[in-house]
């Protein structure tokens, strides 16, 4: 009978504690919500699937970089230059720009930002336009200078 | 079903590695105990060898680790067989015994633990500091079998996370190997045993009602239980250094060395996993030597025991940091160079202080991030105050561990002003959390109230 009123006591003191606000809000997003993510996870296994699902844009775009470089023989030897996220985001394009260590993880291609020294020697470049993304051998050195005073005109944020 | 084999397997190799470590050690600790520490000491051991056969140019093929692996975990129970043969007759006869009370405590536990482990295994690894270091380097010493890899020759410029110490690489790196393509997987068990050595260290003096509460209100930490959930550094460095103080404050009761080479090892962990720990392991040392102080021990003895807590967190730094990074990388790091230029303007430590506990620990960010577990530690600090004999030696121990990280994140971030608020020392409180648990655990009040529980319960 005891062990019964514990357990009745248990349960009413674990209640009260997750009707505290912010327990209530963690409650519901991280262990209800986790728990019906799972529901439907546990059917689709696919890493190519997960990982889109986690990194989203971020890796889409930057995989279908890595695609276009490949079917241009590039891929190997390709340095590329990537403006800021807020290039592509006032050119209608939502991506979140990975950081040159990141981008290598996501795609197996080296990239450099505007601010770096690499970004110089940099042979291909991505920009946008009408919310599409553009890759651009680089030319000669007259035209990375141009388009890195088009990009410089954006913050550099990680 | 497979991946839950592997899984099984890899978690019993790390279980035999740490059961030789504990053996050596000499331990006497309950079964459950005895595989929790195991198993953490084990991964540990795991996290080491893969950066071992990288020191001496082997290459990180997958025979190549499990080898070294085995030989290691091998070596680690040369002395231990009837002892291991004994475990298991110890185990065939184990039965697990709960009250009924219990049971909601345990079940939401177990949940709260299988979604989190589900997600480490279903999602890649998301913080950046992981994508841009630990993670990548691993992904590309799969492909080249070498922790000095082509990530060295990307564009480097936007993050230092290459030179954070290889802990999680090696890890990534095992998993990886065995099949699970986002690693990550070591981060559940490393949560898996730390809440059943909670649970284990909470019930021996509270009662399970107690127990269970507190353990809920730990893991619903809303930051503490995101960590684990994405691998990154802090949450297994909280670990290791609470197991670190959890056996130098039982070598303070039971003046038994063993736990305090143990205690030493523990500390050694910590600091490989994230290196600025060593400030935290010098900052222990007072309590050390207060030890030596109030039981009159010789000068001799103090100078011993303070190297056995200390020396294997120096050597490990010094091989992770200034060995490995300024010998082996191909790009130097001068860690100096990170050090504050105006050491003799003490505001900046102040300035950290005042904002790590107005906008983290009771103000600010303090709910969002960490829920109520800071106030529920005030509270029971609070109300033990007003009891009769309030302090006992054990809760004095646990009060002084949680003012360590109160005043050495500060520390840390004014040594280093890249040790940011945000971020760094974000995490950093991680370490403060099982430190006030155990604190709560050992303080008269809470104490008290389990045994007015438990008499109330034994009458008929």
């Amino acid at each position: 009978m005891k062990q019964a009123i514990l357990t009745f006591v248990g349960v009413v003191l674990l209640v009260l504690f997750f009707l505290l606000p912010k327990n209530q809000s963690w409650f519901n997003g991280r262990i209800v919500g986790y728990w019906n993510d799972f529901n439907f996870q546990r059917h689709d296994l696919d890493p190519e699937v997960r990982k889109i699902e986690r990194w989203g844009n971020s890796y889409l775009f930057s995989k279908q970089i890595a695609e276009y470089l490949s079917k241009q023989g590039a891929r190997s030897n390709a340095l590329i230059l990537l403006p800021p996220t807020s290039y592509f985001k006032e050119r209608g394009v939502d991506y979140h720009v990975p950081e040159p260590a990141v981008f290598y993880y996501y795609t197996g291609v080296k990239s450099t930002w505007i601010n770096s020294k690499q970004s110089a020697t940099a042979n291909w470049m991505v920009a946008a336009a009408q919310g599409q993304l553009k890759i651009i051998p680089v030319k000669d050195k007259q035209m990375m200078n141009d388009s890195l005073a088009v990009f410089n005109k954006y913050p550099v944020r990680l | 079903m497979m991946s839950l084999v592997i899984i099984l397997s890899l978690t019993y190799l790390q279980f035999f590695a740490g059961f030789g470590i504990v053996h050596l050690c000499k331990l006497r600790l309950s079964l459950p105990l005895r595989v929790a520490v195991s198993i953490l000491l084990g991964v540990a051991v795991f996290s080491i060898v893969p950066f071992l056969l990288q020191l001496v140019f082997v290459p990180l093929t997958v025979v190549n680790i499990f080898v070294g692996l085995l030989v290691v975990a091998t070596l680690l129970n040369l002395k231990s067989t009837t002892e291991f043969i004994g475990f298991f007759k110890e185990l065939r006869a184990f039965r697990p015994r709960f009250k009924i009370y219990e049971l909601p405590f345990i079940l939401l536990i177990v949940v709260m633990v299988f979604l989190s482990a589900w997600r480490c295994y279903y999602f890649p690894p998301s913080p950046r500091d992981l994508t841009s270091g630990a993670e990548v380097i691993a992904e590309y010493a799969i492909k080249e079998k070498t922790m000095i890899n082509s990530v060295f020759s990307v564009d480097l410029s936007t993050t230092n996370n290459q030179y954070k110490p290889p802990y999680i690489t090696c890890l990534q790196i095992i998993y990886k190997y065995v099949g699970f393509p986002f690693g990550q997987v070591w981060l559940s068990t490393i949560f898996i045993c730390f809440v059943i050595f909670l649970y284990q260290v909470l019930s021996r003096r509270l009662h399970k009602i107690i127990t269970g509460l507190l353990l809920v209100a730990f893991i619903a930490n809303p930051e503490m239980y995101g960590y684990t959930v994405m691998a990154l550094f802090d949450y297994s460095n909280a670990v290791f250094f609470c197991l670190s103080l959890y056996f130098l404050f039982e070598f303070f009761s039971s003046g038994e060395k063993n736990r305090l080479v143990l205690s030493g090892i523990l500390m050694a962990i910590a600091t490989y996993i994230r290196s600025e720990t060593l400030i935290l392991a010098v900052l222990v040392l007072p309590a050390l030597l207060f030890y030596h102080w109030r039981n009159k021990l010789r000068l001799k003895t103090m100078v011993r025991d303070a190297s056995y807590f200390v020396i294997p967190s120096v050597l490990i730094y010094l091989l992770t940091i200034t060995i490995y990074i300024n010998y082996y990388l191909p790009s130097s790091y001068a860690v100096d160079s990170l050090l504050n230029k105006n050491l003799l303007n003490l505001g900046a430590f102040y300035k950290r202080l005042a904002d790590m506990t107005g906008n983290l620990l009771f103000a600010g960010n303090a709910i969002n991030y960490y829920g109520y577990f800071t106030f529920l530690f005030v509270i029971v600090l609070t109300v033990n105050a007003f009891f009769n004999k309030p302090w006992n030696r054990a809760s004095l121990n646990w009060l002084f561990a949680v003012l360590i990280i109160f005043l050495g994140l500060p520390l840390i971030g004014y040594l280093f002003p890249l040790y940011d608020l945000d971020n760094s020392t974000k995490r950093g409180l991680f370490k403060i959390f099982p430190l006030m648990l155990l604190f709560m655990a050992n303080s008269r009040v809470l104490i008290s109230l389990s045994e007015h529980i438990s008499r109330w319960e034994r009458t008929p």
